[in-house]
């Protein structure tokens, strides 16, 4: 079975449908991406995912684990990002690493192997990994996140909007480190984004998302290609202005 | 968690509190009852008719002044405030009953706590000096004036009716010892609202520092989480108990300390020791005997109040319960709040009630297996209110393990429930409902 396995999910708050039905597999080993506007369902999608809340219907797998009856064993094989997370005001990066490591690894070996990493991916220096996470700018912040994310190396990476709010510069280090990890750690990245020149850039395979239906899919090239548009985001744009009539 | 100030500084606070209240209290209450006790009182004598009567008086005020730290001097037209006080001395004989009579004008300041103690210094000097300056107009002497003075000895012994006892103990030290339980049993309530704020303050730093998502999507168990915010609350929960204690001894130590040296420094002669000899004892024994052969006497306050031993794991298990109650509690309120003031707001609400709840219960005589009894001794943290308050007095009975197992009961379904809050879906609901009921209330 494929690492990411969803079957006609639906989320339905209230009287509002997040999710009609979507159905998507990823691949071992491939970073995959929802893309989509604000309130597509991108973030639900992957909370759904990550066992934090529950279907309305439909069916999901993670390493054939399903979400819903065996959220435990989710939990053992996933990392997730949440699009707005937040740092423990009071612990200092270096000291949120070894937390997480512990909880993820038993012995010493392990974990500091994966604290290691961590130091590695959030590229901080040891005077800024030594001071509380409140004096972290979002970049920094965003940063030791990810290291977090990734270096317990999962067996899929959930990663919400990983560069959101953040510059250029660090965005650009974030998709160069995330590629990274997904070629030489073979893990599998599932990722959102709103920003098409990063998904075209880092995605293997993406699918749209509007509305809570998947509007298409593919390789961004194939997109590209089948809507005869020179990039994602024209693609989108026109994906979306004619959205419901299926492409 | 334990590095977060807001959970450590209440803690100190715990620790601190209660000796500070004791030295404030020591250096500037007690200071000045102190000096009020010890200072030399300048006073102004007038002696209204300039009656022998009077000057018998006024010649007895001088022989004993100098025992109650009193400079005396006949007022001589010097302003009132060159005196602590100015005594109008006058005599009158009705129906053939000599009586002595005094007006005291004394120096009263809002400053001056101890001016209620001046006062009293000076009016059992005229006390004293009266009697002996009647007793030798009436040609009494010294020692029928004693016994007239104090015609009975009194002795009185308690009689703990839960443990068919009498005690031969000042009954004093009762008094003390019934404000050290009422003293417990507010360290009890106290400490139950602190845990419930830790643990309260532990979930809410989570919703807002948006951290909780990812806990709950790492391998750890649900019950895992609860168990460790339970102990780590029961842990903190632990060491203000040790704090309040520990505070509390000191305090206890510093008020009494002063207390007691100024007392015997300012010691007016009466009460003294209370000294039971060995013919009383005797002499009950007989009475009492005859009035219920099976009624104990003990010798000392120690051995009276002795708690059964069975008392201590039963009140440390009350206690646990409450303290596993009062922190699942917490996890719901702070589950349920977004950040942390309005996790403090919330749980702040319990405080009133708890407090009330235990004083009343302090206050209260609650007849033993009333249905009343029965159903406050089944609720967890007031339980162990209770079974704190009878600890010291009061036999175990069987049935109290029942009480207990419900105790248990309750609190494990509160853990349940609050480990069911550790849902963001449930949480994020709760938490539109709770800030829209506070919206609302903005509003208004
Ligand atoms: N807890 C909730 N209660 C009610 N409606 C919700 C809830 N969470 C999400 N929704 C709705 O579900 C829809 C999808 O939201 P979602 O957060 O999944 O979008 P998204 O694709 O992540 O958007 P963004 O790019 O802005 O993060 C939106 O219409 C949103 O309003
Ligand atoms: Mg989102």
């Amino acid at each position: 079975m494929d690492p990411v396995y969803v079957k006609n999910l639906t989320k339905i708050y209230g009287d509002t449908a997040a999710l009609k039905g979507i159905s998507f597999n990823v691949n071992r080993g491939e970073i995959y991406c929802l893309v989509g506007p604000n309130g597509a369902g991108k973030t639900t999608t992957f909370r759904i995912l990550s066992t934090l809340i529950l279907p309305t219907s439909g069916e999901a797998y993670i390493e054939g684990y399903s979400v819903v009856d065996e959220p435990e064993k989710v939990r053992e094989v996933i990392s997730y990002l949440p699009e707005d997370v937040g740092t423990y005001k009071n612990l200092t990066g270096y000291e949120y690493l070894k937390f997480v490591a512990s909880v993820y690894f038993r012995d010493h070996r392990s974990i500091l192997d994966a604290i290691k990493r961590g130091i590695e991916i959030s590229d901080l220096t040891d005077e800024e990994l030594n001071r509380p996470m409140k004096t972290y700018s979002k970049g920094m912040k965003r940063r030791i996140q990810i290291a977090r994310a990734l270096m317990v190396e999962p067996r899929i990476a959930i990663l919400d909007e990983p560069g959101s709010g953040l510059d250029p510069v660090q965005k650009h280090y974030i998709r160069k480190i995330i590629k990274l990890y997904a070629k030489r750690e073979g893990t599998t990245v599932l990722m959102s984004t709103h920003e098409m020149a990063e998904a075209e850039e880092i995605c293997d395979r993406v699918a749209i998302l509007y509305s809570g239906e998947i509007v298409a899919r593919g390789t961004p090239k194939e997109i590209i290609d089948r809507l005869g548009e020179s990039s994602l985001e024209k693609a989108f744009i026109k994906i979306v202005s004619s959205s419901g009539d299926g492409i | 968690m334990i590095k977060d100030p807001r959970i450590w500084i209440p803690v100190l606070i715990s620790f601190i509190i209660f000796p500070v209240i004791g030295v404030i209290q020591n250096s500037f209450l007690t200071g000045q009852f102190q000096q009020a006790v010890e200072k030399p009182i300048n006073v102004g004598i007038i002696l209204s008719g300039n009656r022998y009567e009077e000057n018998l008086l006024y010649r007895v005020l001088n022989s004993i002044s100098e025992r109650y730290g009193i400079n005396l001097n006949i007022y001589r037209g010097d302003g009132l405030d060159s005196f602590d006080a100015l005594v109008i001395i006058g005599f009158a004989s009705e129906n053939a009953i000599p009586r002595y009579s005094s007006l005291i004008i004394y120096t009263a300041s809002p400053q001056l706590l101890g001016g209620q103690v001046v006062l009293s210094r000076i009016q059992s000097f005229i006390n004293e000096a009266a009697a002996i300056a009647l007793s030798d107009l009436q040609g009494i002497d010294r020692a029928t004036l004693e016994s007239i003075r104090n015609p009975v000895s009194h002795l009185s012994v308690p009689y703990i009716k839960e443990k068919n006892a009498l005690a031969l103990v000042d009954p004093r030290e009762f008094i003390s010892i019934s404000f050290t339980s009422l003293t417990i049993i507010i360290i009890i309530a106290m400490i139950s609202i602190l845990i419930a704020q830790y643990s309260a303050i532990s979930m809410a730093i989570e919703n807002e520092e948006k951290t909780i998502e990812v806990m709950l999507t790492m391998p750890i168990k649900r019950s895992y989480i609860i168990l460790g915010k339970l102990t780590a609350s029961g842990f903190i929960g632990g060491l203000s108990i040790l704090g309040f204690v520990v505070g509390f001894t000191v305090y206890s130590k510093i008020f009494l300390e002063s207390f007691t040296s100024a007392g015997a420094r300012g010691g007016d002669g009466s009460g003294g020791g209370y000294v039971i000899g060995e013919t009383i004892p005797r002499m009950l024994r007989d009475i009492v005997s005859q009035i219920d052969p099976d009624i104990k006497i003990y010798g000392s306050i120690s051995e009276a109040l002795q708690p059964n031993p069975i008392y201590l794991p039963l009140l440390t298990i009350y206690i646990l319960v409450a303290i596993i109650t009062m922190a699942s509690i917490g996890i719901l309120i702070g589950g349920l709040s977004s950040d942390v003031r309005m996790a403090m707001t919330l749980s702040s609400n319990l405080t009133l009630p708890i407090i009330f709840v235990s004083v009343a219960l302090a206050y209260i005589n609650i007849e033993p297996g009333s249905i009343l009894s029965k159903i406050l001794i089944s609720i967890p943290v007031i339980s162990a209110v209770a079974v704190s308050k009878v600890a010291l007095i009061a036999q175990p009975t069987m049935d109290m393990v029942v009480y207990l197992a419900l105790n248990l009961f309750i609190s494990m379904i509160l853990v349940y429930v609050s480990g069911r809050v550790l849902d963001i879906e449930i949480m994020e609901r709760m938490n539109r409902k709770l800030s829209s009921m506070r919206l609302l209330r903005f509003r208004r």
